[in-house]
């Protein structure tokens, strides 16, 4: 198989994309997990750099790793172990939960949704900033139907859940946030997945928490987001 | 799990004339919104779990006395 050839198959790619990410990831572990060290920004701000390089676009680049992309519904499903794991606490906890959640969730959509207004930005751009703090796959389906843009809302969720896993703990720490259920589901309800990836290496309860928020913002954004963009418009 | 995010956030270059042009707005209500949730839900949630908090009375079940 010629050089040409391998550039046209997923194998390069998914070898470049997992290389890349081992790479941040020995770095993230040699930092101590510093914030600016996290794995997913250094392997995102690599492989742009190189795309860019290379003159691909990231159409063909995601067309060959599509499999990396596929696993990310199943792992999100998969959250839900830690969680049952803790089930016992969750129970006992159940009001500060949806309470969090709730004010959390509403507290960042309309604190982008009113700087996307004072800015003077249009629908479409505010929609797709509003559904930041959703699982990627689910904030795509809820982009689509108040009139934002899924690819879009992706990029967006994306960003927002790396930002959170670099420097959510740091900021709970220093504002003496220690509680595994106040972590772990900040964490979630802000940065969902990436979010919750993060805060499990502190702990499996503290993920357990996450996994939790993140599944509540998803569930209560898909039924209060489109009815309050229906309410508003 | 955290690699899953990588394809998707590579998406990101896709937007680059988006980014160019709005890149405050995007930026200041990622990072905002981020700091609003963050902090919104882990003190609600601690409000709530000290308001939840009452002292727990245990009451015990006498046993049948034993003959």
């Amino acid at each position: 198989m010629s050089l040409t050839d391998l550039s046209s198959t997923p194998l390069l790619y998914l070898g470049l994309t997992f290389a890349i990410y081992a790479i941040a990831a020995e770095i993230s572990r040699r930092s101590r997990s510093h914030p600016l060290a996290n794995p997913v920004l250094l392997s995102v701000c690599c492989l742009v750099a190189l795309l860019w390089l290379a003159r691909l676009d990231y159409e063909h680049y995601f067309a060959n790793v599509q499999l990396i992309h596929f696993l990310l519904g199943p792992a999100t499903v998969a959250l839900a172990v830690p969680l049952f794991r803790q089930r016992q606490k969750v129970r006992q906890a159940a009001l500060p939960i949806v309470g969090g959640v709730i004010c959390g969730s509403a507290a960042g959509v309309l604190t982008a949704v009113a700087i996307c207004a004072v800015a003077g930005i249009d629908v479409a751009l505010t929609a797709s900033l509003s559904t930041k703090s959703i699982t990627a796959p689910v904030a795509m389906g809820i982009a689509e139907q108040i009139g934002g843009a899924p690819s879009l809302a992706a990029v967006f969720a994306v960003l927002t859940g790396m930002m959170g896993a670099a420097f959510g703990p740091w900021l709970l720490t220093k504002c003496r946030v220690r509680s595994s259920l106040e972590r772990g589901l900040a964490m979630g309800t802000t940065s969902h997945g990436q979010g919750t990836a993060r805060i499990l290496q502190e702990s499996e309860e503290a993920g357990a928490f996450a996994g939790l928020g993140m599944g509540l913002t998803a569930l209560g954004m898909a039924v209060l987001l489109p009815l309050l963009v229906r309410l508003a418009f | 799990m955290a690699i899953l995010f990588v394809p998707v956030g590579v998406g990101a270059m896709s937007y680059s004339s988006l980014f160019a042009s709005a890149w405050p707005v995007i930026v200041l209500a990622i990072v905002v919104g981020s700091v609003a949730t963050l902090l919104t839900a882990a003190f609600v949630t601690r409000f709530l779990t000290a308001w939840t908090a009452s002292p727990v009375t245990v009451v015990e079940e006498r046993q049948p006395a034993s003959r």
